[in-house]
């Protein structure tokens, strides 16, 4: 599944679905989790991680207005690139911005094209059936959010 | 002053006569475009009481080939001559078909993509145009309600229009709900193989498991209702005491709708392909 619209394009992991909207007077906003997301949210998924599933998986991808305040390419918008492949060591409880438990997050400031955006990914750990198991749960999240990232295309501005 | 008003009744009688004409032999090429349209994709008959992906598609009655001549069904879509729902209702196999993930944009430019795999929660897509007068009403109700229809829970709605090289998405800004936009994927409507709008497919577990047409919200919501229960699985007996209740409740409303469209029991509409019931 590909989905692009405001200069912004993912290709998103089998089972997983997506969204890039842009609210009234507001930036580009993506949202692609590994289960369903509800009808409307916060521009972090405060609702989809509400109901995120054990094993799921929320990226968030969300642009900023430059200002005189914000500048693309400096201060914490320095970095161009993501820091993939995503790894277990990166996601931290702290980094979510509403703590739910048994749920990890990252946040990554970055400019791309002169456009300079928050990435932000959640992953809820499996059900406590089995260590192996819980294990493994982050781990395919994160290499699908790794491979969705991977294939994340952000165009010039004036294409937004 | 007398012969004057002769002739003019003799004109209206005849323009009477000539209308009447019209209508019949109007109703008479859509009753038999119907089953030229189902025979075309070689689809057979089957009777409509298979249980729940019938029971859907038994909404389908009262939209019929005889009012798409009339406007209020858009028949715009892929293959898609006049829509007889009762064919629709008889398609065998189509409830077992798997399931498509839609992707597309909204009409404010917005992207969606939506899977519909194994995974995704039961899902009552609503295949809807802006040019329809039945779809009107779907659009009209949907804006009333605020997102508050009463669906079933965990069923999720979605809203497919055509994509933008058929559809306004102006207008669609216009007709569709804030809370809720129409995904606009014309790739959609062919992979739902949707005869014509409006049009609804239940899709869970993957598969598609009912489909139809339906004059209102009330009407392909209890069907959905009704299909959902039916693939809840067993049930306890006492359970099972008020599922065969409620089997009759079913059965005593789709005769209803059915009865509401002038189709009785008995009727050769409901046996196509055959001269009448089997005993």
């Amino acid at each position: 599944l590909r989905l692009a619209a405001h200069g912004i394009a993912l290709e998103l992991p089998a089972g997983w679905e997506g969204r890039i909207i842009r609210r009234a007077g507001g930036e580009p906003l993506l949202h692609a989790a590994s289960f369903p997301l509800p009808p409307r949210d916060g521009d972090f998924g405060s609702g989809a991680t509400a109901a995120m599933p054990p094993g799921g998986a929320l990226l968030v991808l969300k642009e900023y207005r430059p200002g005189p305040r914000l500048q693309p390419g400096g201060g914490l918008f320095a970095a161009s690139g993501l820091p993939l492949p995503l790894r277990e060591g990166q996601l931290n409880p702290r980094a979510l911005q509403v703590t739910r438990p048994h749920q990890r997050g990252l946040q990554h400031f970055f400019t791309r094209n002169r456009r300079p955006f928050c990435l932000y990914v959640v992953v809820a750990d499996a059900p406590p059936a089995g260590a192996a198991a819980a294990r493994a749960a982050p781990t395919t999240s994160l290499r699908s959010c790794t491979q969705a990232l991977q294939s994340l295309h952000i165009a010039g501005e004036e294409q937004r | 002053m007398t012969v004057l008003v002769g002739c003019e009744t003799l004109l209206l009688v005849l323009l009477v006569v000539l209308v009447a004409g019209l209508l019949r032999s109007h109703a008479e090429i859509l009753r038999r475009l119907g089953p030229e349209e189902a025979s075309s994709e070689g689809r057979t008959a089957a009777p409509a009481s298979a249980g729940p992906v019938d029971a859907l598609s038994a909404g389908a009655g009262p939209v019929d080939a005889r009012s798409a001549g009339a406007g209020p069904v858009d028949a715009r879509s892929a293959g898609a001559g006049p829509v007889d729902a009762r064919s629709a209702g008889a398609r065998p196999g189509r409830g077992a078909r798997p399931s498509h993930d839609i992707t597309g944009l909204t009409p404010a430019g917005d992207a969606i993509a939506l899977g519909l795999g194994a995974t995704a929660p039961p899902t009552l897509i609503a295949f809807l145009t802006a040019g329809c007068q039945t779809c009107l009403r779907f659009w009209q109700d949907l804006q009333r309600s605020g997102g508050q229809l009463p669906l079933p829970v965990d069923l999720r709605l979605v809203l497919v229009a055509h994509g933008v090289e058929q559809e306004s998405p102006s207008r669609l800004r216009e007709l569709a709900p804030d809370h809720l936009p129409p995904v606009m994927s014309s790739q959609a409507w062919r992979d739902y193989r949707v005869p014509a709008a409006p049009y609804f497919v239940l899709v869970r577990d993957g598969r598609v498991q009912g489909e139809g047409a339906a004059t209102g919200w009330g009407q392909i919501l209890a069907l959905v209702r009704d299909a959902m229960e039916d693939l809840a699985g067993p049930r306890t007996e006492g359970e099972d005491e008020g599922r065969a209740a409620g089997g009759q409740a079913r059965t005593a409303r789709i005769d209803r709708i059915l009865a509401a469209s002038g189709i009785a029991a008995g009727d050769p509409s409901l046996y196509p392909g055959r001269q009448g019931p089997e005993n």
